[in-house]
């Protein structure tokens, strides 16, 4: 058929796929600490060059890929989605409990049933054994943890202050230090729901005196509603635009062709 | 897409930041030695489609080019360090300084910051701390029985002890100016330190060389005028919505554009 056709709705698909990442930033601008994603579109010919060892075709050449596909070179498809990790504002909280981050590059260490996470939500709790907990119930981690395993704990009496280390003081005595986990190339993370992020052992390293934590502060999503509208907008008139190549496909040159061309006068 | 979309985006942008340092500026009307910032912006860069002077035939050239701008984008955030206003506290610990300089405070981890911030306090061991408990350098430590402390306009430091008639010097205070104060970085409790952009500090007596006198029994409150920062909510405000109308008139052209075809 007309490989038009092919080309417009391939990249009504992706400005779709596109559609659901700003949709997820816009629902989360609330979430505390969430960072936006945004995607990378680029066409076919890119991605071919960056796969082309994996195709299944005789020689990999380009010349075979396109010989099959002879016209779907140009046909936009999301090709990379990254997590924008810059700062978002800092909301104050007056919990003891609520720690923020005033790096882009450091993270809170806590332990899942699925293993070691990372996090940048601060917002922390005492669960009943006066363990200090994210409030989904995972265990952060202590500076010490690969030494002693053990978990951060205290009373619930306790008045708990913290210097801008990750130190913990109970009455004006050091009791235990955060462990601050530095990610060296946060583009490796991948994140997973309930604020926490995947991470592998290379990318992370103990990360001591970082002088960036501050007690009583939440830091709020670094969601920019403006850029996200600007993106709604484009998205819709894209979208409109693509519609418009389809029905003119469909509807006037194949009618026409069908209609005029094959008409038999009687 | 049309590039009005995305100049207005920047627009918005930067009236957000406008708004966000006008707001910090209004929520320390009130502080001790604060000193207010001004967010200041330029043009992001053109697409130039023709240079001026392009020649247009054998013996005449274009007079302008076409240059089309893509919007704005902030460029500085200057603290504004004049004079604030005095205030009388009648507290013998309290000092403004007239003119330039910062007091000198030592943080728990040893380096040196700098506040405008005047008001000053006694630690349980005499020693002059401020709110947070940062000694006040040079360090000075003012004995059990001291009844009355004198501060001159020099920052020469007197006491008059129980059983005495005259008063003794037990201290001097220093304080420090800069070549650049508005590079100095804000560690925020009203204190800054010292960068590459600001210049080392230059220590002398409060009164020589130009530095600022010191004054017992006032403090210096902001120099944030909320007229001027009204001012400036207004305009921002006015700006945030004249850029919106902005992407919508790009918004509804786009409309236009998609609707040519049935």
């Amino acid at each position: 058929m007309q490989n038009g056709f092919y080309s417009a709705t391939g990249a009504m698909v992706t400005q779709f796929n596109r559609l659901d990442v700003i949709s997820n930033n816009l629902a989360n601008i609330n979430t505390a600490a969430f960072k936006r994603d945004d995607v990378v579109i680029g066409d076919f010919s890119k991605i071919f060059q960056e796969t082309k060892d994996e195709l299944p075709i005789r020689n990999h050449t380009k010349s075979a890929a396109k010989y099959i596909n002879r016209y779907i070179d140009k046909v936009p498809q999301i090709s990379y989605e990254y997590t924008n990790f810059e700062k978002g504002a800092l909301k104050e909280s007056n919990n003891p409990l609520d720690f923020a981050l005033k790096r882009e590059d450091i993270f809170f260490l806590v332990e899942t049933p699925n293993g070691l996470r990372v996090t940048q939500n601060g917002s922390f709790s005492l669960n009943e054994d006066g363990e200090l907990v994210t409030k989904e119930g995972y265990f952060v981690l202590p500076a010490n943890f690969f030494e002693d395993r053990n978990y951060i704990n205290f009373a619930p009496e306790n008045e708990i202050t913290a210097d801008k280390d990750g130190n913990l003081y109970v009455d004006g005595e050091l009791d235990a230090t955060l462990f601050i986990a530095q990610i060296i190339d946060p583009r490796m993370l991948t994140k997973e729901g309930d604020h926490l992020y995947k991470f592998s052992e290379e990318n992370m390293q103990a990360l001591q005196n970082s002088n960036s934590i501050e007690q009583g502060f939440v830091e709020v999503s670094n969601i920019n509603p403006v850029s996200e509208m600007v993106g709604l907008i484009e998205t819709q008139r894209l979208v409109e635009m693509y519609q418009k190549v389809i029905s003119s496909h469909m509807d006037d040159l194949n009618s026409d062709a069908i209609n005029k061309l094959a008409n038999i006068r009687a | 897409m049309i590039r009005s979309l995305y100049t207005a985006a920047t627009g918005m942008k930067a009236q957000q930041l406008q708004i966000d340092v006008t707001s910090n500026n209004i929520s320390n009307v009130n502080t001790i030695g604060y000193k207010k910032q001004r967010a200041e912006f330029a043009d992001l860069f053109y697409q130039t489609m023709e240079y001026a002077g392009t020649s247009t035939s054998i013996t005449t050239m274009s007079p302008t080019g076409i240059e089309v701008g893509l919007g704005v984008r902030p460029t500085a955030i200057t603290k504004i360090f004049s004079q604030g206003n005095f205030k009388e506290t009648s507290n013998s610990l309290d000092m403004a300084i007239t003119g330039k300089g910062f007091f000198q405070i030592e943080l728990p981890n040893g380096d040196i910051a700098y506040t405008r911030n005047g008001a000053f306090k006694l630690d349980g061991e005499g020693n002059v701390v401020n709110s947070d408990g940062y000694r006040l350098l040079p360090e000075i430590t003012i004995p059990e029985d001291a009844t009355e402390i004198a501060i001159g306009t020099d920052g020469t430091v007197s006491i008059l002890q129980a059983g005495d008639t005259q008063m003794n010097e037990i201290g001097q205070i220093e304080i420090a100016t800069f070549i650049n104060p508005a590079g100095l970085h804000s560690l925020g409790d009203n204190n800054f330190i010292n960068t590459t952009a600001s210049g080392d500090p230059i220590l002398d007596i409060p009164g020589l060389n130009g530095f600022g006198q010191l004054r017992q029994g006032f403090v210096e409150m902001s120099n944030v005028q909320l007229v001027e920062e009204m001012t400036d909510l207004i305009t921002g405000q006015r700006a945030y919505e004249a850029n919106s109308k902005a992407i919508t008139t790009s918004d509804e052209m786009l409309q236009t554009v998609n609707q040519l075809k049935r």
